[in-house]
């Protein structure tokens, strides 16, 4: 490996050190993936999209409305209305919902997914066949060398 | 949120379509889920999501592309491919919501999401998107089968 490359290498590592360190500091005060920050700092959020995650408590079918446990702690109870109950929606589903934040506890509906109770271990058992797939058709064209330190082609007549 | 066989796939059918080395592509396509080794720090019993969420934008998964690049003779190439592979993956993510939330396109500017809110995805997505690259697989197979025949042939 060329010393341009490898102080390059150097360089780009720091800076990937760096951005993971902003990350860590600046994830308390930005963490949009946390429902929960989204919902204590609903004055910031109010009347914008927010998605989260929830397990449903309640259908009240008739008012439109469905009262949910938010998954990520401490499990806030939400109200989400405007819920077109073209789908069954039972206690205890667990949803996916798009919404628009109105005021401290309340949620909109634009659109809400039912989660199978196998969707998170589906995404999980279907993704391990994906890791010996990438490995083979990266490993049958190249190959590492310990000599160079970088990755060789393989001779096509080997 | 596609998962990793949706999105080594799609990867997968991108270089074959655009004729860009398919073990390249099919490695960017799952860098920015580099964000996953928080599962092991969680196993672990520490939760590191704080640290290793950029890994999982644009600006986190082009730095780790662009290193890895590094370790190439042709890095320019290697690297190109590698944002083929990266950019599939964000725009399933993007298109496809359903475990995510969608995507931060501009951090560290901005740590908002963005999504497009259409379409949720689960397995059969999956499913779907494995038929089409077999389909693919087989199509290039009986074409690469024809062209040897008439190769044959012809000498
Ligand atoms: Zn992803």
């Amino acid at each position: 490996m060329k010393k341009k490359k490898f102080m390059l290498i150097v360089l780009l590592l720091i800076l990937l050190v760096l951005l993971l360190f902003y990350n860590h500091i600046e994830f308390g005060k930005n963490d949009y993936s946390n429902s929960n920050y989204l919902f204590e700092n609903y004055q910031r959020f109010n009347n914008t999209e927010i998605t989260f995650k929830a397990t449903i408590k309640d259908v009240y079918s008739a008012n439109h409305t469905i009262l949910a446990t938010v998954l990520d702690y401490p499990h806030t109870v939400v109200t989400i209305k405007n819920v077109t109950i073209d789908h069954h929606f039972q206690k205890d589903d667990s949803i996916f919902v798009v919404g628009i934040l109105k005021g401290e506890k309340t949620v909109f509906a634009e659109k809400i997914l039912v989660r199978g109770p196998w969707d998170d271990s589906i995404i999980f058992i279907s993704s391990i066949p994906a890791i010996p797939f990438v490995l083979y058709l990266f490993f049958r064209t190249w190959r590492f060398s310990s000599k160079t330190l970088t990755f060789e082609r393989r001779r096509k007549d080997a | 949120m596609p998962d990793w066989l949706a999105h080594t796939m799609i990867g997968w059918i991108t270089g074959k379509i655009l004729k860009i080395e398919v073990g390249l592509v099919v490695v960017g396509s799952i860098i920015p889920d580099l964000v996953k080794v928080n599962h092991i720090a969680l196993f672990l019993g520490t939760d590191l999501q704080s640290f290793f969420s950029p890994f999982h934008t644009p600006a986190g998964s082009l730095l780790v592309g662009g290193i890895l690049a590094l370790f190439f003779l042709d890095s320019k190439k290697v690297f190109l491919a590698f944002v083929i592979g990266i950019a599939t993956h964000f725009l399933m993510d993007y298109l496809f919501i359903g475990a995510t939330r969608g995507i931060q396109f501009l951090y560290p500017f901005s740590w908002g999401y963005w999504r497009f809110n259409e379409i949720m995805v689960d397995y059969r997505f999956t499913v779907l998107v494995c038929l089409a690259a077999l389909g693919l697989y087989l199509y290039y197979f009986y074409s690469g089968l024809k062209k040897k025949g008439r190769n044959r042939r012809s000498s």
